[in-house]
């Protein structure tokens, strides 16, 4: 169960981003006008959390670039829309941390998180295998800990 | 009982989306029949676990099968829910989308979208029933739980991307 349990985390992500973008988008433009007071608030604040101070600001420009255009329907253009909004994001993103490799000239360190993605699995170990992953999750970005899985893996 | 709860789900899906009968008719009719249909399906839901509904992997799969093919047939009563059932519905929605399987994302988003533009079409004519109303503002910390979710998602899986390709290239 343990090892399932990580497998599937590990694969949801690999499949959200590789298949499943267009399917995703659609529901994301709702809950955004859902929570569009909050959006560019607390829920930034939130998705910035555990990120370094550089990557910060990359992710905060490009969530700001996310919503340019859109008009506050949920009309089939505008779905439209929005896809090409999130899939420019997360060319973004890509672009400028690919940009951050290249100049970052410490390479050892980067060869040093060459085990991320074990240490990372073995600290999703001791999630209690009955908890759901979402609250696994959530629990775990807002903990200051250095250890947080995901602040690690996201520290390049 | 799982067992047989495994078939229903596959009658539905050929039942509703093979556009058989006009649905409307019932109701002009005053025939019972779609009605006791559907009334099957929240038999199904409050006689199963959340927790057995999300461990077997094939009553999962049935479960997300039917709720998207309500979602594109008949949304407006999974939108008029009673509360409780109806954050029964959006929390298995929640941890669908952090399921392995394609398939059962698909549902999930499918379910989301049309729920949301039905939501939305509403309020822009202002007819909104208060009972959907009152469902959306009840859950409205787990949508933005299900937006995180997604976010971050997109997020992680950029910067693991990235990752791979850096140390590849070295």
């Amino acid at each position: 169960m343990q090892v399932s349990d990580e497998m599937s985390f590990e694969k949801n992500v690999n499949i959200l981003i590789f298949r499943n973008i267009y399917a995703v988008s659609k529901p994301l433009l709702g809950l955004i006008l859902l929570n569009e007071n909050q959006f560019f608030t607390e829920i930034k604040q939130q998705l910035l959390y555990g990120h370094t101070q550089v990557k910060q600001a990359v992710l905060s420009t490009a969530l700001d670039k996310l919503m340019t255009g859109i008009d506050r329907t949920l009309t089939q253009i505008n779905k439209e829309h929005f896809t090409q909004n999130i899939t420019q994001f997360r060319n973004d993103i890509q672009d400028s941390l690919r940009g951050m490799m290249i100049n970052n000239n410490d390479i050892s360190s980067s060869i040093s998180s060459l085990p991320l993605s074990s240490s990372f699995l073995s600290s999703a170990s001791t999630i209690a295998t009955n908890v759901p992953v979402t609250i696994a999750i959530s629990t775990l970005i807002p903990s200051s800990s250095t250890t947080a899985p995901v602040e690690e893996l996201m520290t390049l | 009982m799982v067992k047989s709860n495994k078939y229903i789900p596959h009658l539905f899906e050929f039942f509703f989306l093979g556009n058989y009968v006009n649905f409307g008719v019932f109701h002009l009719y005053s025939d019972p029949c779609f009605d006791n249909c559907l009334q099957v399906f929240l038999s199904i839901l409050t006689s199963v676990k959340q927790k057995h509904l999300l461990i077997y992997p094939k009553l999962t799969l049935s479960y997300f099968t039917i709720l998207e093919t309500l979602s594109l047939v008949q949304i407006d009563f999974l939108a008029n829910l009673t509360t409780p059932l109806f954050g029964y519905v959006l929390e298995t929605v929640s941890e669908g989308f952090l399921s392995p399987e394609q398939t059962i994302q698909n549902s999930c988003c499918i379910f989301l979208d049309t729920f949301l533009s039905y939501v939305f079409r509403l309020v822009k004519k202002n007819t909104a029933p208060t009972s959907v109303m009152s469902n959306v503002n009840e859950y409205g910390n787990l949508f933005r739980q299900i937006l995180i979710n997604l976010l971050n998602g997109i997020i992680f899986a950029e910067c693991k991307l990235v990752m791979k390709c850096h140390l590849r290239k070295m």
